[in-house]
């Protein structure tokens, strides 16, 4: 940070990412920087635990990283499906905490979001965590418009009953 | 709007993605059904945790961390993804294996264990790094720098490539991963007007292939009518399961269907309509389809009778008097 040869923040990816490509490590760098913040969220919303998303963040990005050189898609696609791919593995290799049910919104949220599939736990927390378009999701799952449509849909709906039963509980 | 509907709208209605008058149809069956009021509610309240308990800060050292690793990597000489180093490594040690075994088994005697070890790691050092030398692996084939014991000692070293870990790519096995038959389902958009008849594509779309029993025969989707009673309404759940039968099994004319399931009950759909009916657009997802239909609007009434005894919920966009034609639209939800 601050120092003279780094890029401005505000370039777009695609130049961030034909940098990097080129070998400008500090462009690199900013790209990871954009992105080091909801990728850990998102990593940390879906395996529920600080230290395994913060080894799981750390892996998807240095993947990220290697992939973008020989990649042609935009950052923003690579790094949640990297991410995403990472989360998916460590999660099928362990089972989750689940929280208690009077530890606050933190806990319930965790607890709930552990009840999700895969495929709605993608979704909606590219949706409502990170705030991806309909489109960039699609991009990013590699789904049609419609198959994100309804996975968000059911993905919410299924959240919503268990946030309420947590409540009511 | 059946409530049918109006729940698997709930989510696009929250997002503001719904047209207006798909919009003020969700709002009127909102104000008639307090239960879909309550599931709104619900999406509203999880939606607005996610996004207020949900950010979270990266590790301050992280990009640190990922730049030193990666620099770490660089400098390795085992540089690029772990797949192609582990098949690498695999490759290299499994040629010196061979190589000796081979040599061994005609020689017959002990080969000279000092040099083992130094030439097969500079053989695999130069297998890893690409920089191996296609003479001097032939020369390595023919004299083997393994001793036997060795060799069977080294059948156990790991030198497996499904180790590595690799991130599946969503195109083959990541989301993807349960479609068995990729690819071939994939339906692309069709330009222009379609003829009667005939459909029109609004999106590509993936339809899963539908799960199959032992004899091969696609097994019906079989509604939970008991645990949602939302869709318990929409109607009889045996004829219905034969229509999502023929959009599960990838069969894109829905009309075509809802005729063979209409001659299959007695009841002629399109002959008795005298006129052809017009897919305008067919959409779907990997649990749900829907279409819309144009037809005569003298022929509404008998249409909907029979989609009604065929246990399928339409939802029917407002009358126009003035109209001869009148559109429709139609939905069908299965679960993959």
């Amino acid at each position: 940070m601050g120092s003279e040869q780094q890029p401005d923040a505000q370039l777009p990816d695609a130049e961030l990412a034909r940098r990097a490509r080129a070998g400008e490590t500090d462009a690199l760098e900013v790209i990871l920087r954009r992105y080091q913040d909801p990728a850990y969220a998102l990593c940390l919303r879906w395996l529920g635990d600080p230290r395994h998303a913060g080894e799981a963040v750390k892996a998807a990005l240095v993947s990220f990283a290697e992939q973008l050189k020989r990649s042609t898609a935009p950052p923003l696609v690579l790094v949640y499906q990297v991410a995403i791919a990472e989360c998916q593995e460590r999660s099928s290799a362990r089972t989750l905490e689940k929280a208690g049910l009077d530890e606050g919104d933190e806990a319930r949220l965790r607890a709930a979001l552990s009840e999700l599939a895969a495929d709605e736990l993608s979704v909606l927390l590219l949706r409502d965590l990170v705030g991806l378009d309909l489109d960039q999701i699609t991009e990013v799952l590699a789904l049609s418009r419609g198959s994100v449509r309804s996975r968000l849909q059911r993905a919410r709906l299924k959240l919503g009953r268990l946030l309420e039963t947590r409540i009511d509980v | 709007m059946h409530p049918f509907f109006a729940i698997n709208r709930l989510s696009a209605y929250l997002d503001g993605d719904l047209p207006r008058r798909e919009r003020l149809e969700v709002e009127r069956v909102l104000s008639r059904h307090p239960e879909l009021e309550a599931e709104l509610l619900n999406v509203q309240n999880a939606v607005r945790l996610i996004s207020q308990v949900g950010p979270a800060r990266a590790p301050r050292r992280l990009v640190p961390e990922v730049l030193q690793a990666l620099e770490e990597r660089q400098q390795s000489p085992f540089r690029g993804p772990d797949r192609v180093r582990n098949m690498l490594l695999g490759l290299g040690v499994t040629l010196a294996i061979a190589t000796g075994l081979a040599v061994w088994m005609n020689s017959g005697d002990s080969a000279d264990a000092p040099a083992v070890d130094a030439a097969a790691d500079a053989a695999i050092d130069d297998f890893l790094d690409g920089s191996t030398d296609p003479d001097a692996l032939a020369e390595l084939a023919a004299d083997p720098p393994i001793a036997p014991d060795e060799a069977t000692a080294s059948e156990e070293a790991p030198a497996s490539e499904e180790d590595s870990g690799g991130a599946p790519g969503f195109g083959d096995a990541g989301l993807l991963a349960n479609d068995p038959n990729p690819g071939s389902d994939e339906l692309e958009p069709v330009e222009g007007t379609a003829p009667a008849g005939r459909m029109e594509i609004s999106e590509s779309r993936r339809l899963p292939t539908p799960p199959q029993n032992a004899a091969g025969q696609i097994e019906p989707f079989i509604p939970d009518w008991d645990k949602d009673p939302v869709h318990a309404e929409s109607g009889s759940s045996s004829l219905l399961q034969v229509a999502v039968y023929r959009v599960y099994a990838n069969t894109p004319d829905i009309l075509r269907s809802l005729h063979d399931l209409a001659q299959a009950n007695g009841t002629l759909l399109t002959d008795s309509m005298g006129k052809p009916i017009q897919i305008r657009s067919l959409s779907g997802g990997d649990d749900f389809a829907s279409a819309h239909l144009t037809l005569p609007a003298a022929n509404m009434e008998v249409f909907l009778g029979q989609l009604a005894r065929l246990g399928l919920a339409v939802e029917v966009s407002p009358p126009d008097a003035e109209a001869e034609r009148q559109s429709l639209l139609l939905e069908v939800m299965y679960k993959p």
